[in-house]
């Protein structure tokens, strides 16, 4: 019986998101259509879609997780992603959308292409390079909490539960495009508020009440209360906190993310879905730690803190809601993969395929090979989910931190200053890039652990404005990052 | 100790929620205040 309600609730989501993908379907017969939804958007959606997209599975398991296992030191994840989010849609997104409206972009590389006159195409392919290999790893991470979440509520087992999350993906996704995409976001972004809010306030009281939750998180164990946890304010310890900020640097300049930004309708969009988007970070945050360091003192002892919200869910609440809470976690899942997806389909598509290749053929062509591109990326994932199960929260943020180094430094230096140039755009790429992978493979253990993320947005910032400063900017260039800044007027 | 919760674990949770939405806000009202002189 209270498998059949649970199994019933996942249904009618699952459906609810098939009929999402056809009433999508209209728009996605051109590459505009099908990539970014014509840009006509409304804030709340891009909001929505924008957090959805962000925080992934790693937000309900990953960082619940963390609540768990580190207690109050997970603040610092909510403070690098509230300020995070909030410089984002304050400093980034106007300029952003004023230049891609202008450009007529309708992908990051369009953006720096046009931004740079890059006949050569070096910024589609060298973005095809690093958004494919990210996507397929961020994506078998998100496949692989996919096959997890549903072995844990439903005991489907491991591989089913990764070709049931792909497969529900893939429709929605090919049929209905970015603004299947974008929509479903919306319905999964306010999910996922849903739960993360209510659950601190059900298992609070569960464990004792506020002051009696904290007073058995210090009898545990006392760091779990202290800002810098277990390390103390050591170099270590401020490694650590540093790295945990650095999560939300990621929201100023990744690709997935900005594509919001262009398919909104307008600049009035972006002003109202900012204050949308904030506030939906705080409940995702806080909630999030909070529901773990819960779950920490009404379940002591799992052995994976990454299954917390599975086991309070299921602990806590009747069956119907364990439904709706399988369903948030699938929708973090969903709501990621779908948008990484089309982002990898995009970049082989419309930047190496049409643009830098010169293909001719007409739009609707052009978006079934998007589709067609789109089941090929989601297939790869899937292989990589299948052979190389890790931990979530290592993988999420390794890829993560790759595109967000690759792209970021690049992005705001293009943005904000007049001096940057394409030798110094390219260079400030790869080496943000190159320069995560390698700290990851080679340099990581050695420094405290630190966030690969920070020597990436280091190197990235280091050779963007180094190599610029050696090169002559182009001047039409420059006097169209002026026309834009007065075209936008002043943030504050 | 507040509620169980020591002070500096306080300040660091109002710091996080607040530089953001602090940052957010005093956009949102800047921006709301030019679309209203925009219309008049």
């Amino acid at each position: 019986m209270t498998s059949t309600t649970i199994v019933g609730v996942v249904i009618g989501y699952l459906l609810v998101l098939l009929a999402i993908g056809l009433w999508g379907s209209r728009e996605s017969n051109d590459l505009k259509g099908y990539y970014v939804a014509g840009k006509r958007l409304p804030a709340w959606v891009i909001a929505f879609s924008s957090n959805a997209t962000g925080e992934s599975a790693w937000l309900l398991l990953g960082l619940t997780g963390m609540g768990y296992a580190i207690g109050v030191h997970a603040f610092w994840v909510i403070l690098g992603e509230v300020l995070g989010v909030a410089a984002a849609w304050v400093f980034v997104a106007r300029p952003f959308k004023e230049y891609t409206d202008r450009f007529d972009a309708i992908t990051v590389p369009d953006y720096l292409t046009d931004r740079f006159g890059d006949d050569r195409h070096v910024f589609r392919f060298l973005s095809a390079i690093i958004i494919l290999s990210m996507v397929t790893a961020y994506t078998a991470a998100q496949l692989t909490a996919s096959g997890k979440a549903f072995d844990s509520f439903l005991g489907t087992g491991y591989t089913s539960g990764v070709w049931i999350g792909l497969a529900i993906v893939l429709f929605y996704t090919t049929v209905g495009g970015f603004k299947a995409v974008a929509y479903s976001d919306f319905l999964q972004g306010t999910l996922m508020l849903g739960c993360l809010v209510t659950l601190p306030l059900v298992a609070i009281p569960a464990a004792g009440g506020f002051a009696p939750t904290m007073a058995a998180l210090e009898a545990t164990d006392p760091a779990l209360l202290r800002p810098m946890g277990q390390f103390g304010l050591s170099a270590a310890g401020v490694a650590s906190a540093f790295g945990f900020v650095a999560i939300g640097f990621a929201f100023l300049g990744s690709p997935q993310l900005l594509t919001r930004f262009m398919a909104a309708r307008d600049q009035r969009e972006i002003v109202d879905g900012g204050l949308w988007a904030v506030l939906c970070v705080i409940g995702f945050d806080v909630g999030a730690v909070f529901a773990g360091m819960a779950g920490r003192v009404l379940f002591p002892s799992l052995a994976d803190p990454e299954t917390v919200l599975p086991e309070m869910s299921a602990s806590l609440f009747p069956a119907f809601f364990t439904g709706i809470f399988l369903v948030v976690v699938l929708a973090a899942i969903m709501s990621t993969v779908d948008s990484l997806l089309i982002l990898a389909s995009s970049v082989v598509v419309r930047d190496v395929w049409q643009k830098a290749l010169g293909s001719d053929a007409d739009e609707r062509r052009l978006s079934l090979l998007g589709k067609g591109v789109t089941v090929v990326i989601g297939g790869v994932g899937l292989v990589a989910a299948l052979t190389e199960v890790r931990m979530i929260f290592y993988f999420v943020l390794f890829a993560w931190s790759g595109i967000a180094a690759a792209f970021t430094p690049v992005v705001l230096c293009s943005l904000f200053w007049k001096g940057t140039t394409r030798a110094g755009a390219i260079a400030g790429m790869v080496g943000g890039f190159l320069t995560t992978v390698l700290w990851v493979v080679l340099f990581k253990e050695r420094f405290y652990d630190l966030y690969e993320m920070i020597p990436g947005f280091a190197a990235g910032f280091a050779l963007c404005i180094g190599v610029s400063l050696m090169t002559e900017p182009d001047a039409e260039a420059v006097a169209e990052l002026e026309d834009v800044r007065r075209a936008v007027g002043p943030v504050l | 100790m507040i509620a169980g919760l020591p002070v500096d674990a306080w300040i660091l949770l109002v710091a996080a929620v607040g530089l953001g939405l602090t940052l957010e806000l005093t956009f949102y009202r800047a921006r709301r205040r030019e679309r209203g002189r925009d219309r008049t």
